[in-house]
């Protein structure tokens, strides 16, 4: 009778053991899938936001970033910029929308590079959502001719 | 002599009590796994709706992007983009509207009547919108199916705006 009644006890525990085991991988297996769901729709947004500066750098002769703040954020200078020369910072709502803050829960980085032909926009879009560990978003860099834009103010 | 056989209770209760914790496990794995994946679709169509709207428009702007080409229409509920070309002399009109639910296109000889709706369906949308930015820009704002709503730039480097979007012009836009 007591051999029974181990012998029962035991097929519960591994009935248990496997139950919570599959519990842990099912839940993250739905964690991940909410990570990846989460990035796709970031990934989407800062394509767009990217595609949206790039066509402000395309359509500026020259003080590129210039253009893009003054666009960005409609001559509102109160807004949290990290500037110098070649490059500015912001951070981004979760919308994707710039934010008057020096913390949200995205950030982008846009720098202008120019050397004897070409003038480059490099854009960065960092994910703040974990302080501790943020990631790389999406990062892209585009290029437009110099003479082709002197040719063009001509 | 006739002794009588111990039920063990507790025993069925357990037994019992697991497999209400089983099944009820697997009821809210399922609702959360459906949660998650309708999510997960709902938002994969809304990037791919949006993704393609905007793809889509800039290409057909950048593709006309000729001088005086490039001419936005407002006719009530929604606005229409009117790129126009020349082919053998012969001005005609590719109009881009939004009716019916739908993002349309429409290819007439400019001046031509034509039915609203009789222009090939690009993508379900809720509403179109149109306006110049900055004199420069054209700002795009879709409303996609699922009532999320997106806005994007374009710079047609040729018109520049020194030629400003003519409204409502030759052609009859819908």
């Amino acid at each position: 009778m007591k051999t029974k009644s181990s012998l029962f006890l035991t097929e519960l525990i591994i009935i248990i053991f496997f139950f919570f085991i599959s519990v842990a991988v099912c839940l993250r297996l739905f964690a991940t899938a909410h990570i990846y769901d989460r990035k796709s729709v970031e990934l989407n947004h800062a394509v767009v936001f990217a595609q949206n500066i790039s066509e402000i750098f395309y359509s500026a002769n020259d003080n590129e970033l210039d253009m893009i703040t003054r666009y960005l954020f409609n001559d509102d200078n109160s807004i949290a910029l990290i500037r110098d020369d070649h490059s500015f910072s912001f951070y981004l709502n979760e919308n994707f929308i710039p934010i008057n803050a020096s913390s949200g829960p995205y950030k982008c980085i846009t720098s202008v590079d120019y050397d004897t032909d070409f003038v480059y926009l490099n854009l960065r879009f960092e994910s703040h959502i974990n302080p501790k560990s943020y990631y790389c978003v999406y990062e892209a860099s585009t290029k437009k001719n110099i003479k082709e834009v002197r040719i063009h103010e001509e | 002599m006739n002794k009588k056989k111990p039920t063990h209770s507790v025993e069925t209760i357990f037994v019992l009590m697991l497999f209400a914790l089983f099944a009820l496990s697997a009821i809210l794995l399922t609702g959360t796994g459906a949660g998650v994946y309708k999510s997960i679709v709902l938002h994969m169509n809304s990037n791919n709706d949006f993704r393609t709207a905007v793809s889509y428009i800039t290409n057909k702007i950048h593709r006309n992007d000729i001088e005086a080409s490039i001419c936005i229409s407002n006719n009530g509920e929604s606005d229409c983009i009117m790129l126009i070309e020349e082919i053998d002399n012969i001005p005609y009109c590719t109009y881009l509207y939004c009716e019916d639910g739908y993002l349309k296109e429409y290819f007439a000889r400019l001046g031509q009547e034509f039915p609203a709706s009789g222009g090939t369906d690009i993508l379900k949308v809720r509403s179109f919108h149109v306006e110049k930015t900055d004199s420069r820009f054209l700002t795009i704002t879709i409303v996609t199916e699922d009532n999320s709503k997106a806005s994007f730039i374009v710079y047609p480097k040729s018109n520049d705006m020194k030629h400003d979007f003519i409204e409502n012009i030759r052609g009859d836009a819908p």
